[in-house]
């Protein structure tokens, strides 16, 4: 069985990449250089790994199976593999998730265990080394096929500062509604700016990142805000 | 609107050792380096909350996460049982929560 190292492997000669969201990523081909997105990226690598499926679609054929973030999160839920972030980020191999909120993409990266990560981040800066810390992630996922060995040290997480985003209920405040009027003003549509993060905002969010080449999860951290002139 | 969160952070971490005393050795160090790891969040959330820019039910909202996330990280570096993270977490929460809501009530 491929441990998590060899995963990690697989994954390191990617960097510098191409980022295409959606763009789908045959997992049974070796030589795939891209484009990819975060999940189809993360899926690749497992199959590379292991030659097994995780985090894809039901359609189980791997030239064409569609990998996804709520695929992860499915997956990681259905087979008992979802372990707390601090976990997985002191775990080479192991991954970090983000939940998608409905109708969007969430965000997975690869943990080197030492605090970094390998990931397909975005269309402006491709597959990178990062970091897990200062990020908002929900679970960390140590999927079966690979083998993980338990870490020697727990590397606690610094967790993310206020991130806007779609949760229930509602996140509400005045920064909530600078950041509505704010997407208006670029003619991204909220819908009417009444100060809570809902699906409209969170979707006008994921338009305004797509231009901006950022990591598209709807979602409205501290890069988001900055690049909306909002922190 | 200023919050001393060196303070106020001393005095969770405080809560949480007294919530599980029995314990607190186990935890001690656990406890100090993971609420450390927290801080710069919570204290993001907190001037959040006094400055306006969310609102009461958010910053409770986003603290309950940052508690949950606390217990389960305990749990599982200081091998704790989940009530007992739990515990020291929800004590951690709930000095924080008590700590913003005073400042913010101060200036109103």
């Amino acid at each position: 069985m491929a441990s998590g190292q060899d995963l990690l492997d697989r994954a390191a000669p990617h960097v510098g990449e191409r980022y295409v969201l959606g763009a789908r990523a045959p997992k049974d081909n070796p030589d795939w250089k891209g484009p990819w997105d975060c999940a189809e990226f993360a899926s690749w690598c497992v199959f590379q790994a292991s030659g097994r499926l995780f985090g894809c679609d039901q359609a189980r054929n791997p030239s064409t199976a569609d990998a996804w973030t709520g695929y992860w999160r499915d997956d990681a839920q259905r087979l008992g593999c979802g372990v707390d972030v601090m976990t997985a980020k002191s775990t080479p191999g192991a991954f970090v998730l983000r939940f998608p909120a409905p109708g969007l993409v969430g965000h997975v990266a690869i943990s080197d265990g030492r605090g970094g990560t390998i990931e397909a981040h975005s269309t402006a800066r491709g597959v990178i080394r990062a970091a897990v810390d200062g990020r908002r992630w929900d679970i960390g996922v140590l999927p079966p096929m690979i083998r993980y060995a338990e870490p020697d040290v727990l590397l606690p997480v610094v967790a993310s500062g206020l991130v806007l985003r779609l949760k229930q209920p509602n996140m509400k405040g005045a920064l909530v509604l600078r950041l509505q009027q704010r997407l208006q003003a670029l003619g991204f549509d909220p819908g009417m700016p009444d100060g809570a993060y809902g699906p409209h905002t969170a979707a006008a969010v994921h338009a305004f990142q797509l231009t901006q080449g950022l990591v598209a999860d709807g979602e409205a951290g501290m890069a988001t805000l900055k690049a909306l002139g909002l922190k | 609107m200023k919050i001393d969160w060196p303070v106020l952070f001393r005095d969770a971490l405080g809560a949480a050792r007294s919530a599980v005393e029995k314990n607190a050795p186990q935890i001690e160090d656990f406890l100090r380096e993971i609420g450390r790891a927290h801080e710069d969040a919570i204290r993001s959330i907190g001037d959040a909350y006094a400055d306006g820019d969310i609102d009461a039910e958010t910053f409770a909202s986003e603290l309950d996460d940052e508690a949950a996330t606390l217990a389960a990280e305990l749990r599982v570096a200081a091998v704790m049982s989940k009530a007992i993270a739990q515990r020291a977490a929800n004590a951690f929460r709930d000095t924080v929560l008590a700590g913003v809501n005073a400042a913010v009530a101060a200036v109103l």
